[in-house]
Protein backbone atom coordinates (compact mmCIF):
# COMPACT_ATOMS: atom_id res chain seq x y z
CA UNK A 1 0.00 0.00 0.00
CA UNK A 2 2.90 2.27 0.97
CA UNK A 3 4.71 1.44 -2.38
CA UNK A 4 1.66 2.19 -4.45
CA UNK A 5 0.90 5.46 -2.77
CA UNK A 6 4.00 7.44 -3.92
CA UNK A 7 3.63 6.11 -7.46
CA UNK A 8 0.02 7.07 -7.58
CA UNK A 9 0.80 10.45 -6.17
CA UNK A 10 3.42 11.04 -8.92
CA UNK A 11 1.04 9.98 -11.66
CA UNK A 12 -1.73 12.12 -10.29
CA UNK A 13 0.56 15.13 -9.96
CA UNK A 14 1.83 14.60 -13.52
CA UNK A 15 -1.70 14.33 -14.79
CA UNK A 16 -2.81 17.39 -12.93
CA UNK A 17 0.29 19.27 -14.12
CA UNK A 18 -0.35 18.29 -17.73
CA UNK A 19 -3.98 19.35 -17.56
CA UNK A 20 -2.98 22.63 -15.94
CA UNK A 21 -0.29 23.23 -18.60
CA UNK A 22 -2.70 22.66 -21.47
CA UNK A 23 -5.22 24.95 -19.95
CA UNK A 24 -2.51 27.61 -19.47
CA UNK A 25 -1.35 27.46 -23.07
CA UNK A 26 -4.81 27.60 -24.49
CA UNK A 27 -5.55 30.58 -22.31
CA UNK A 28 -2.36 32.29 -23.66
CA UNK A 29 -3.39 31.72 -27.24
CA UNK A 30 -6.75 33.14 -26.71
CA UNK A 31 -5.07 36.07 -24.98
CA UNK A 32 -3.56 37.03 -28.38
CA UNK A 33 -7.03 37.63 -29.66
CA UNK A 34 -8.13 36.50 -33.12
CA UNK A 35 -4.67 37.07 -34.60
CA UNK A 36 -2.24 34.73 -36.29
CA UNK A 37 -1.61 31.47 -34.54
CA UNK A 38 2.08 30.60 -34.51
CA UNK A 39 3.17 27.22 -33.45
CA UNK A 40 6.66 26.09 -32.85
CA UNK A 41 8.25 29.47 -33.39
CA UNK A 42 11.62 30.12 -31.84
CA UNK A 43 10.61 33.58 -30.96
CA UNK A 44 7.48 35.57 -31.25
CA UNK A 45 7.48 39.28 -31.07
CA UNK A 46 4.21 40.96 -30.66
CA UNK A 47 3.89 44.52 -31.85
CA UNK A 48 0.96 46.60 -30.86
CA UNK A 49 -1.07 47.45 -33.93
CA UNK A 50 -2.66 50.38 -32.47
CA UNK A 51 -3.26 53.36 -34.70
CA UNK A 52 -1.46 56.51 -33.77
CA UNK A 53 -1.87 60.02 -35.13
CA UNK A 54 1.89 60.49 -35.31
CA UNK A 55 2.27 57.45 -37.46
CA UNK A 56 -0.43 58.60 -39.79
CA UNK A 57 1.29 61.95 -40.23
CA UNK A 58 4.63 60.31 -40.82
CA UNK A 59 3.32 57.89 -43.45
CA UNK A 60 1.75 60.70 -45.41
CA UNK A 61 5.23 62.03 -46.21
CA UNK A 62 6.53 58.69 -47.33
CA UNK A 63 5.95 57.91 -51.03
CA UNK A 64 5.59 54.42 -52.30
CA UNK A 65 8.79 52.66 -53.18
CA UNK A 66 9.69 49.32 -54.60
CA UNK A 67 11.48 47.47 -51.90
CA UNK A 68 14.21 45.21 -53.13
CA UNK A 69 15.65 42.68 -50.85
CA UNK A 70 18.56 40.39 -51.33
CA UNK A 71 19.23 41.70 -54.87
CA UNK A 72 22.73 41.58 -56.23
CA UNK A 73 22.11 44.79 -58.11
CA UNK A 74 19.42 47.36 -57.89
CA UNK A 75 18.92 50.36 -60.06
CA UNK A 76 16.16 52.81 -59.44
CA UNK A 77 14.87 54.86 -62.35
CA UNK A 78 12.88 57.96 -61.84
CA UNK A 79 9.49 57.23 -63.35
CA UNK A 80 7.96 60.57 -62.75
CA UNK A 81 6.29 61.86 -65.90
CA UNK A 82 7.87 64.96 -67.35
CA UNK A 83 6.67 67.40 -70.00
CA UNK A 84 9.59 66.37 -72.20
CA UNK A 85 8.43 62.80 -72.01
CA UNK A 86 4.95 63.89 -73.04
CA UNK A 87 6.39 65.48 -76.17
CA UNK A 88 8.55 62.49 -76.86
CA UNK A 89 5.63 60.11 -76.47
CA UNK A 90 3.43 62.16 -78.73
CA UNK A 91 6.08 62.00 -81.45
CA UNK A 92 6.21 58.23 -81.28
CA UNK A 93 3.57 56.58 -83.48
CA UNK A 94 2.38 53.04 -83.20
CA UNK A 95 4.70 50.40 -84.51
CA UNK A 96 4.31 46.78 -85.35
CA UNK A 97 6.33 44.85 -82.80
CA UNK A 98 8.34 42.01 -84.28
CA UNK A 99 10.00 39.46 -82.06
CA UNK A 100 12.19 36.52 -82.85
CA UNK A 101 12.05 37.13 -86.61
CA UNK A 102 15.00 36.00 -88.70
CA UNK A 103 14.49 38.89 -91.09
CA UNK A 104 12.27 41.94 -91.21
CA UNK A 105 12.23 44.59 -93.92
CA UNK A 106 10.01 47.61 -93.59
CA UNK A 107 9.23 49.66 -96.68
CA UNK A 108 7.88 53.17 -96.54
CA UNK A 109 4.35 53.01 -97.91
CA UNK A 110 3.31 56.55 -97.29
CA UNK A 111 1.84 58.29 -100.30
CA UNK A 112 3.20 61.46 -101.75
CA UNK A 113 1.39 64.14 -103.65
CA UNK A 114 2.39 63.00 -107.11
CA UNK A 115 1.28 59.42 -106.54
CA UNK A 116 -2.49 59.93 -106.93
CA UNK A 117 -1.85 61.79 -110.16
CA UNK A 118 0.52 59.11 -111.37
CA UNK A 119 -2.00 56.43 -110.45
CA UNK A 120 -4.70 58.26 -112.37
CA UNK A 121 -2.49 58.19 -115.42
CA UNK A 122 -2.16 54.42 -115.37
CA UNK A 123 -4.50 52.87 -117.86
CA UNK A 124 -6.02 49.44 -117.76
CA UNK A 125 -4.08 46.56 -119.21
CA UNK A 126 -4.92 43.00 -120.01
CA UNK A 127 -3.10 40.84 -117.50
CA UNK A 128 -1.54 37.65 -118.79
CA UNK A 129 0.34 35.18 -116.63
CA UNK A 130 2.34 32.06 -117.47
CA UNK A 131 1.99 32.44 -121.24
CA UNK A 132 4.82 31.14 -123.40
CA UNK A 133 4.55 33.95 -125.92
CA UNK A 134 2.78 37.29 -126.16
CA UNK A 135 2.70 39.50 -129.23
CA UNK A 136 0.83 42.76 -128.85
CA UNK A 137 1.10 45.14 -131.79
CA UNK A 138 -0.77 48.41 -132.09
CA UNK A 139 -3.45 48.59 -134.74
CA UNK A 140 -3.58 51.53 -137.07
CA UNK A 141 -3.58 53.97 -138.63
CA UNK A 142 -5.71 52.91 -141.51
CA UNK A 143 -3.62 52.44 -144.62
CA UNK A 144 -4.21 54.64 -147.64
CA UNK A 145 -6.26 57.05 -145.61
CA UNK A 146 -6.57 60.73 -146.45
CA UNK A 147 -3.50 62.42 -145.09
CA UNK A 148 -3.83 65.57 -147.18
CA UNK A 149 -5.47 68.66 -145.70
CA UNK A 150 -7.99 70.73 -147.64
CA UNK A 151 -6.88 73.37 -150.14
CA UNK A 152 -8.00 76.90 -149.31
CA UNK A 153 -8.13 79.40 -152.17
CA UNK A 154 -7.65 83.15 -151.97
CA UNK A 155 -10.42 84.77 -149.95
CA UNK A 156 -12.48 87.51 -151.56
CA UNK A 157 -14.11 90.14 -149.39
CA UNK A 158 -17.09 92.32 -150.20
CA UNK A 159 -16.79 95.26 -150.21
CA UNK A 160 -13.29 94.78 -151.45
CA UNK A 161 -12.28 98.25 -150.30
CA UNK A 162 -13.62 101.33 -148.59
CA UNK A 163 -15.31 99.52 -145.79
CA UNK A 164 -17.46 102.12 -144.14
CA UNK A 165 -18.28 102.23 -140.45
CA UNK A 166 -21.06 99.85 -139.44
CA UNK A 167 -20.90 97.99 -142.70
CA UNK A 168 -20.77 94.18 -142.78
CA UNK A 169 -17.99 92.50 -144.72
CA UNK A 170 -18.67 89.22 -146.48
CA UNK A 171 -15.75 86.88 -147.12
CA UNK A 172 -16.02 84.09 -149.67
CA UNK A 173 -13.44 81.45 -150.43
CA UNK A 174 -13.05 78.26 -152.43
CA UNK A 175 -12.10 75.26 -150.26
CA UNK A 176 -11.63 71.78 -151.71
CA UNK A 177 -10.49 68.36 -150.53
CA UNK A 178 -10.20 65.72 -153.20
CA UNK A 179 -10.00 62.72 -150.84
CA UNK A 180 -12.32 62.71 -147.84
CA UNK A 181 -13.98 66.04 -148.59
CA UNK A 182 -14.31 69.26 -146.61
CA UNK A 183 -15.87 68.75 -143.21
CA UNK A 184 -16.15 72.38 -142.10
CA UNK A 185 -14.62 75.82 -142.42
CA UNK A 186 -14.45 78.73 -140.02
CA UNK A 187 -13.40 82.33 -140.35
CA UNK A 188 -11.47 83.82 -137.43
CA UNK A 189 -11.11 87.57 -137.13
CA UNK A 190 -9.46 89.89 -134.64
CA UNK A 191 -9.80 93.62 -134.13
CA UNK A 192 -7.01 96.18 -133.95
CA UNK A 193 -4.25 93.61 -134.21
CA UNK A 194 -5.06 91.85 -130.94
CA UNK A 195 -4.79 88.13 -130.39
CA UNK A 196 -8.43 87.81 -129.37
CA UNK A 197 -9.94 85.87 -132.25
CA UNK A 198 -13.64 85.64 -132.89
CA UNK A 199 -14.86 82.58 -134.78
CA UNK A 200 -17.57 82.61 -137.41
CA UNK A 201 -18.72 79.37 -139.06
CA UNK A 202 -18.55 79.51 -142.84
CA UNK A 203 -21.52 78.26 -144.82
CA UNK A 204 -21.23 76.39 -148.08
CA UNK A 205 -23.15 77.54 -151.13
CA UNK A 206 -23.73 74.61 -153.44
CA UNK A 207 -24.39 76.92 -156.39
CA UNK A 208 -21.24 78.97 -156.22
CA UNK A 209 -19.26 76.16 -154.53
CA UNK A 210 -17.83 78.74 -152.19
CA UNK A 211 -17.77 79.08 -148.42
CA UNK A 212 -19.13 82.31 -146.97
CA UNK A 213 -18.84 84.16 -143.66
CA UNK A 214 -19.74 87.68 -142.59
CA UNK A 215 -17.61 89.87 -140.41
CA UNK A 216 -19.99 92.16 -138.51
CA UNK A 217 -19.88 95.92 -138.78
CA UNK A 218 -17.16 97.80 -136.96
CA UNK A 219 -16.67 101.40 -135.94
CA UNK A 220 -14.51 103.88 -137.81
CA UNK A 221 -10.77 103.23 -137.71
CA UNK A 222 -11.07 99.64 -136.57
CA UNK A 223 -8.43 97.38 -138.07
CA UNK A 224 -9.75 93.94 -138.93
CA UNK A 225 -7.60 90.94 -139.82
CA UNK A 226 -8.90 87.49 -140.50
CA UNK A 227 -7.87 83.94 -141.32
CA UNK A 228 -9.69 80.83 -142.49
CA UNK A 229 -9.43 77.33 -140.98
CA UNK A 230 -10.79 74.25 -142.73
CA UNK A 231 -10.99 70.56 -141.78
CA UNK A 232 -11.55 67.58 -144.00
CA UNK A 233 -13.41 64.42 -142.98
CA UNK A 234 -10.15 62.80 -142.00
CA UNK A 235 -9.62 65.66 -139.55
CA UNK A 236 -6.75 67.15 -141.49
CA UNK A 237 -6.63 70.88 -140.93
CA UNK A 238 -5.56 73.69 -143.24
CA UNK A 239 -5.19 77.34 -142.26
CA UNK A 240 -5.18 80.28 -144.61
CA UNK A 241 -3.19 82.34 -142.15
CA UNK A 242 -2.88 86.01 -142.67
CA UNK A 243 -1.65 88.93 -141.05
CA UNK A 244 -2.36 89.68 -144.63
CA UNK A 245 -6.08 89.54 -145.25
CA UNK A 246 -7.07 92.72 -143.46
CA UNK A 247 -8.84 96.01 -143.85
CA UNK A 248 -9.43 99.18 -141.91
CA UNK A 249 -12.80 100.80 -141.57
CA UNK A 250 -12.57 104.25 -143.12
CA UNK A 251 -14.45 107.44 -142.02
CA UNK A 252 -17.91 107.87 -143.44
CA UNK A 253 -16.88 111.16 -145.14
CA UNK A 254 -13.38 110.30 -146.30
CA UNK A 255 -10.55 112.77 -145.88
CA UNK A 256 -9.36 112.14 -149.41
CA UNK A 257 -12.39 114.09 -150.60
CA UNK A 258 -11.78 116.99 -148.22
CA UNK A 259 -8.28 117.57 -149.47
CA UNK A 260 -9.09 117.91 -153.19
CA UNK A 261 -12.20 119.91 -152.41
CA UNK A 262 -10.15 122.26 -150.34
CA UNK A 263 -7.58 122.48 -153.15
CA UNK A 264 -10.23 123.09 -155.75
CA UNK A 265 -11.81 125.78 -153.63
CA UNK A 266 -8.46 127.46 -153.14
CA UNK A 267 -7.73 127.28 -156.84
CA UNK A 268 -11.14 128.70 -157.63
CA UNK A 269 -10.67 131.53 -155.18
CA UNK A 270 -7.28 132.38 -156.66
CA UNK A 271 -8.70 132.41 -160.19
CA UNK A 272 -11.60 134.64 -159.22
CA UNK A 273 -9.33 136.93 -157.32
CA UNK A 274 -6.89 137.24 -160.20
CA UNK A 275 -9.62 137.85 -162.73
CA UNK A 276 -11.05 140.58 -160.62
CA UNK A 277 -7.69 142.22 -160.29
CA UNK A 278 -6.86 141.81 -163.99
CA UNK A 279 -10.11 143.52 -164.94
CA UNK B 1 3.50 141.31 -169.54
CA UNK B 2 2.40 141.54 -165.98
CA UNK B 3 -0.91 139.96 -166.91
CA UNK B 4 0.80 137.10 -168.76
CA UNK B 5 3.08 136.52 -165.82
CA UNK B 6 0.11 136.32 -163.46
CA UNK B 7 -1.73 133.93 -165.76
CA UNK B 8 1.29 131.68 -165.90
CA UNK B 9 1.49 131.67 -162.14
CA UNK B 10 -2.17 130.71 -161.89
CA UNK B 11 -1.69 127.88 -164.32
CA UNK B 12 1.38 126.64 -162.47
CA UNK B 13 -0.55 126.78 -159.21
CA UNK B 14 -3.47 124.89 -160.72
CA UNK B 15 -1.17 122.18 -162.09
CA UNK B 16 0.56 121.91 -158.73
CA UNK B 17 -2.77 121.55 -156.94
CA UNK B 18 -3.91 118.88 -159.37
CA UNK B 19 -0.65 116.91 -159.00
CA UNK B 20 -0.72 117.11 -155.22
CA UNK B 21 -4.41 116.23 -155.19
CA UNK B 22 -3.84 113.25 -157.45
CA UNK B 23 -1.00 112.01 -155.28
CA UNK B 24 -3.17 112.39 -152.22
CA UNK B 25 -6.01 110.52 -153.84
CA UNK B 26 -3.71 107.74 -154.99
CA UNK B 27 -2.05 107.30 -151.65
CA UNK B 28 -5.37 107.32 -149.82
CA UNK B 29 -6.91 104.86 -152.21
CA UNK B 30 -4.09 102.47 -151.43
CA UNK B 31 -4.47 102.99 -147.71
CA UNK B 32 -8.13 102.21 -147.29
CA UNK B 33 -7.98 98.45 -147.82
CA UNK B 34 -4.76 96.55 -147.55
CA UNK B 35 -4.76 93.12 -149.05
CA UNK B 36 -1.75 90.91 -148.88
CA UNK B 37 -1.40 87.36 -149.94
CA UNK B 38 -1.34 85.01 -146.93
CA UNK B 39 0.41 81.72 -146.38
CA UNK B 40 -1.31 78.40 -146.04
CA UNK B 41 -0.14 76.25 -143.16
CA UNK B 42 -1.03 72.62 -143.37
CA UNK B 43 -1.62 70.70 -140.19
CA UNK B 44 -1.78 67.02 -140.80
CA UNK B 45 -3.54 65.30 -137.97
CA UNK B 46 -1.81 62.47 -136.10
CA UNK B 47 -1.71 59.40 -138.24
CA UNK B 48 -3.75 57.30 -135.86
CA UNK B 49 -6.70 59.69 -136.05
CA UNK B 50 -7.05 59.23 -139.78
CA UNK B 51 -10.08 57.05 -139.68
CA UNK B 52 -12.97 59.11 -140.92
CA UNK B 53 -12.85 58.60 -144.64
CA UNK B 54 -16.41 58.62 -145.89
CA UNK B 55 -16.24 56.47 -148.99
CA UNK B 56 -15.49 52.80 -148.27
CA UNK B 57 -12.47 51.56 -150.14
CA UNK B 58 -11.84 48.14 -151.60
CA UNK B 59 -10.00 47.15 -148.46
CA UNK B 60 -12.80 48.45 -146.23
CA UNK B 61 -15.12 45.98 -147.80
CA UNK B 62 -12.68 43.13 -148.26
CA UNK B 63 -10.13 42.97 -145.48
CA UNK B 64 -9.93 42.06 -141.83
CA UNK B 65 -6.62 41.82 -139.98
CA UNK B 66 -3.93 43.43 -142.12
CA UNK B 67 -0.26 44.21 -142.20
CA UNK B 68 0.85 47.09 -144.39
CA UNK B 69 3.69 49.30 -145.41
CA UNK B 70 4.29 52.18 -147.79
CA UNK B 71 7.67 51.80 -149.44
CA UNK B 72 7.54 55.46 -150.55
CA UNK B 73 8.29 54.78 -154.16
CA UNK B 74 6.24 53.72 -157.18
CA UNK B 75 5.64 49.99 -157.58
CA UNK B 76 5.71 48.15 -160.90
CA UNK B 77 2.45 46.23 -160.71
CA UNK B 78 3.59 43.74 -163.32
CA UNK B 79 6.30 42.60 -160.91
CA UNK B 80 3.82 42.40 -158.06
CA UNK B 81 1.58 40.14 -160.11
CA UNK B 82 4.31 37.53 -160.40
CA UNK B 83 4.15 36.89 -156.66
CA UNK B 84 0.51 35.88 -156.60
CA UNK B 85 -0.68 32.33 -156.66
CA UNK B 86 -3.98 33.74 -157.90
CA UNK B 87 -4.59 37.22 -159.30
CA UNK B 88 -7.89 38.30 -157.81
CA UNK B 89 -8.29 41.88 -159.01
CA UNK B 90 -6.42 44.27 -161.24
CA UNK B 91 -6.93 47.97 -161.95
CA UNK B 92 -4.69 50.68 -163.32
CA UNK B 93 -3.77 51.69 -159.80
CA UNK B 94 -3.56 48.43 -157.89
CA UNK B 95 -3.60 44.66 -157.99
CA UNK B 96 -4.94 42.12 -155.52
CA UNK B 97 -3.97 38.48 -155.30
CA UNK B 98 -3.32 35.58 -152.97
CA UNK B 99 0.16 34.57 -151.90
CA UNK B 100 0.98 30.94 -151.14
CA UNK B 101 2.73 30.30 -147.84
CA UNK B 102 5.43 27.63 -147.48
CA UNK B 103 4.08 24.29 -146.29
CA UNK B 104 0.49 25.44 -146.09
CA UNK B 105 -2.56 24.76 -148.21
CA UNK B 106 -4.27 27.37 -150.36
CA UNK B 107 -6.82 27.87 -147.58
CA UNK B 108 -4.07 29.53 -145.63
CA UNK B 109 -2.98 31.90 -148.42
CA UNK B 110 -2.73 35.54 -147.45
CA UNK B 111 -4.26 38.16 -149.67
CA UNK B 112 -2.13 40.99 -150.90
CA UNK B 113 -3.06 44.45 -152.16
CA UNK B 114 -0.35 46.37 -154.03
CA UNK B 115 -0.87 50.00 -155.09
CA UNK B 116 1.32 51.71 -157.66
CA UNK B 117 1.92 54.56 -155.19
CA UNK B 118 3.92 52.27 -152.91
CA UNK B 119 1.33 50.68 -150.65
CA UNK B 120 1.53 46.95 -149.89
CA UNK B 121 -1.13 45.39 -147.68
CA UNK B 122 -1.26 41.70 -146.75
CA UNK B 123 -4.46 40.65 -145.06
CA UNK B 124 -6.99 37.99 -144.26
CA UNK B 125 -10.57 38.46 -145.27
CA UNK B 126 -13.08 40.09 -143.00
CA UNK B 127 -14.82 37.49 -140.87
CA UNK B 128 -11.68 35.41 -140.57
CA UNK B 129 -10.30 35.30 -137.03
CA UNK B 130 -7.16 37.18 -136.14
CA UNK B 131 -5.78 33.91 -134.77
CA UNK B 132 -5.43 32.75 -138.38
CA UNK B 133 -2.21 34.75 -138.71
CA UNK B 134 -0.49 32.24 -136.39
CA UNK B 135 1.44 29.62 -138.35
CA UNK B 136 2.15 26.78 -135.92
CA UNK B 137 4.93 25.58 -138.23
CA UNK B 138 6.78 28.73 -137.20
CA UNK B 139 6.18 28.17 -133.49
CA UNK B 140 9.20 27.01 -131.56
CA UNK B 141 8.37 25.41 -128.24
CA UNK B 142 12.03 25.26 -127.27
CA UNK B 143 12.46 29.01 -127.56
CA UNK B 144 8.82 29.86 -126.81
CA UNK B 145 8.76 32.13 -129.80
CA UNK B 146 6.63 32.63 -132.86
CA UNK B 147 9.28 33.60 -135.35
CA UNK B 148 6.91 35.21 -137.86
CA UNK B 149 3.23 35.26 -138.62
CA UNK B 150 1.59 34.55 -141.97
CA UNK B 151 1.01 38.21 -142.82
CA UNK B 152 4.70 38.89 -142.28
CA UNK B 153 5.68 35.97 -144.47
CA UNK B 154 3.38 37.15 -147.27
CA UNK B 155 4.60 40.73 -147.05
CA UNK B 156 8.17 39.56 -147.08
CA UNK B 157 7.59 37.55 -150.24
CA UNK B 158 6.18 40.62 -151.97
CA UNK B 159 8.89 43.06 -150.87
CA UNK B 160 11.60 40.56 -151.74
CA UNK B 161 10.20 40.26 -155.26
CA UNK B 162 9.99 44.05 -155.57
CA UNK B 163 13.55 44.39 -154.32
CA UNK B 164 12.67 46.60 -151.38
CA UNK B 165 12.99 46.33 -147.63
CA UNK B 166 9.83 46.97 -145.68
CA UNK B 167 10.38 49.31 -142.76
CA UNK B 168 7.73 50.75 -140.53
CA UNK B 169 5.15 48.04 -141.09
CA UNK B 170 1.88 48.46 -139.22
CA UNK B 171 -1.15 46.36 -138.37
CA UNK B 172 -4.74 47.38 -138.92
CA UNK B 173 -8.10 45.69 -138.72
CA UNK B 174 -10.53 47.06 -141.27
CA UNK B 175 -13.58 45.70 -139.44
CA UNK B 176 -12.57 47.13 -136.08
CA UNK B 177 -11.52 50.70 -136.84
CA UNK B 178 -11.79 51.60 -133.16
CA UNK B 179 -9.48 48.83 -132.02
CA UNK B 180 -6.04 50.21 -131.36
CA UNK B 181 -4.40 47.09 -130.00
CA UNK B 182 -4.09 43.43 -130.78
CA UNK B 183 -2.75 40.69 -128.53
CA UNK B 184 -1.64 37.20 -129.47
CA UNK B 185 -1.03 34.87 -126.51
CA UNK B 186 0.39 31.39 -126.99
CA UNK B 187 0.85 28.47 -124.64
CA UNK B 188 2.55 25.34 -125.87
CA UNK B 189 2.83 21.78 -124.63
CA UNK B 190 5.17 18.92 -125.47
CA UNK B 191 3.90 15.39 -124.83
CA UNK B 192 1.12 14.51 -122.46
CA UNK B 193 -0.08 16.73 -119.66
CA UNK B 194 -1.58 20.15 -119.44
CA UNK B 195 -0.22 23.67 -119.69
CA UNK B 196 -2.15 26.85 -119.12
CA UNK B 197 -1.91 30.59 -118.81
CA UNK B 198 -4.08 33.10 -116.98
CA UNK B 199 -5.69 36.09 -118.58
CA UNK B 200 -7.72 38.89 -117.04
CA UNK B 201 -9.40 41.54 -119.17
CA UNK B 202 -10.30 44.76 -117.34
CA UNK B 203 -13.92 45.75 -117.76
CA UNK B 204 -13.03 49.17 -119.14
CA UNK B 205 -11.31 47.63 -122.14
CA UNK B 206 -13.67 47.06 -125.03
CA UNK B 207 -12.78 43.86 -126.84
CA UNK B 208 -13.85 43.62 -130.46
CA UNK B 209 -12.66 40.08 -131.08
CA UNK B 210 -11.68 37.06 -129.01
CA UNK B 211 -10.46 34.33 -131.31
CA UNK B 212 -8.41 31.21 -130.75
CA UNK B 213 -6.29 28.63 -132.51
CA UNK B 214 -5.75 25.08 -131.22
CA UNK B 215 -2.90 23.04 -132.66
CA UNK B 216 -1.91 19.41 -132.51
CA UNK B 217 1.24 18.15 -134.21
CA UNK B 218 0.31 14.48 -133.98
CA UNK B 219 -2.27 12.27 -132.32
CA UNK B 220 -2.80 8.57 -132.63
CA UNK B 221 -6.14 6.80 -132.55
CA UNK B 222 -7.83 7.12 -129.19
CA UNK B 223 -5.79 10.07 -127.98
CA UNK B 224 -7.00 13.63 -127.75
CA UNK B 225 -5.85 17.17 -127.27
CA UNK B 226 -8.09 19.62 -125.48
CA UNK B 227 -8.35 23.37 -125.40
CA UNK B 228 -10.12 24.50 -122.24
CA UNK B 229 -11.06 27.73 -120.56
CA UNK B 230 -11.70 27.55 -116.83
CA UNK B 231 -12.00 23.80 -117.14
CA UNK B 232 -14.64 23.97 -119.85
CA UNK B 233 -13.66 22.28 -123.09
CA UNK B 234 -13.75 24.72 -125.98
CA UNK B 235 -12.26 22.40 -128.58
CA UNK B 236 -11.10 18.82 -128.88
CA UNK B 237 -8.74 17.46 -131.50
CA UNK B 238 -9.27 13.73 -131.61
CA UNK B 239 -6.75 11.23 -132.90
CA UNK B 240 -8.99 9.28 -135.22
CA UNK B 241 -6.14 7.41 -136.82
CA UNK B 242 -2.77 9.05 -137.33
CA UNK B 243 -3.52 12.76 -137.41
CA UNK B 244 -0.78 15.19 -138.29
CA UNK B 245 -0.66 18.99 -138.00
CA UNK B 246 -4.22 19.87 -137.21
CA UNK B 247 -5.15 23.49 -136.51
CA UNK B 248 -8.67 24.43 -135.48
CA UNK B 249 -9.76 28.06 -135.09
CA UNK B 250 -12.77 29.81 -133.68
CA UNK B 251 -14.03 32.75 -131.69
CA UNK B 252 -15.15 33.12 -128.09
CA UNK B 253 -18.18 34.86 -126.68
CA UNK B 254 -18.06 37.56 -124.03
CA UNK B 255 -19.38 35.06 -121.50
CA UNK B 256 -16.54 32.67 -122.19
CA UNK B 257 -13.98 35.34 -121.51
CA UNK B 258 -15.89 37.57 -119.16
CA UNK B 259 -14.07 40.75 -118.10
CA UNK B 260 -12.55 41.38 -114.69
CA UNK B 261 -12.34 37.66 -113.95
CA UNK B 262 -9.08 35.71 -114.20
CA UNK B 263 -9.47 32.92 -116.74
CA UNK B 264 -7.33 29.83 -117.06
CA UNK B 265 -6.67 29.00 -120.70
CA UNK B 266 -5.18 25.58 -121.09
CA UNK B 267 -4.03 23.04 -123.65
CA UNK B 268 -3.67 19.38 -122.81
CA UNK B 269 -2.92 16.05 -124.43
CA UNK B 270 -3.02 12.47 -123.26
CA UNK B 271 -0.65 11.21 -125.92
CA UNK B 272 2.66 10.36 -124.35
CA UNK B 273 5.08 10.92 -127.23
CA UNK B 274 6.96 14.21 -127.53
CA UNK B 275 4.77 15.98 -130.05
CA UNK B 276 3.79 19.62 -129.81
CA UNK B 277 0.40 21.01 -128.95
CA UNK B 278 -0.58 24.59 -128.49
CA UNK B 279 -3.30 27.09 -127.94
CA UNK B 280 -3.39 30.70 -129.08
CA UNK B 281 -5.74 33.42 -127.90
CA UNK B 282 -6.04 36.52 -130.10
CA UNK B 283 -7.70 39.72 -128.94
CA UNK B 284 -8.49 42.96 -130.76
CA UNK B 285 -9.45 45.70 -128.36
CA UNK B 286 -9.62 49.36 -127.58
CA UNK B 287 -7.00 50.16 -125.04
CA UNK B 288 -7.62 53.46 -123.24
CA UNK B 289 -5.14 56.03 -124.50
Amino acid sequence: MNKISPTCLCLISLLVGAVAGVMFLSSEARAQGDGIVVDGADDISMIANEYSTELANATREVTSRVVAEYGDFSSNLELNKSSELDKGASAVSSRVAVEYADFASACELQSFEALPQAAADVTSRIIVEYADFIFSPSLGPKPMEDGTPPTIGTPVQEPSSDVAPYQNVTVSVNITDAESGVKNATLHYSLNNTEAWTTVAMSYNSTSHLYYATIPEQSEGTGVKYKIVAYDNAENMAVKENDGQAYTVIPEFPSFLILPLFMMATLLAVIVYRRKHSE
Amino acid sequence: MKFENSKMKINMLAILIIIVGSLGLYSYANRGTTTQSGETYLFIKPAFAQSMSTAPTFLDEEAGISLYVNINRPIDLTVAKTVYRTLEKETLNYTVGSIALPGLSSNEDVHCFVHKDGWIVTYYLKGEPISKIVDWNLWSQSTSKLNKNKLQVGLEQMTNSLGVVATGVKYYHFQYPNSNKCMIIIKGLVGSGENSFNVTIPDDIEVDERSWSHYSEYLYYGYNSYFKIDGNTINTIAGSGSVWNVTIRGTLSVAQLFPSVPHVVGVSSNYGASYQYGVCLALAYQEPL
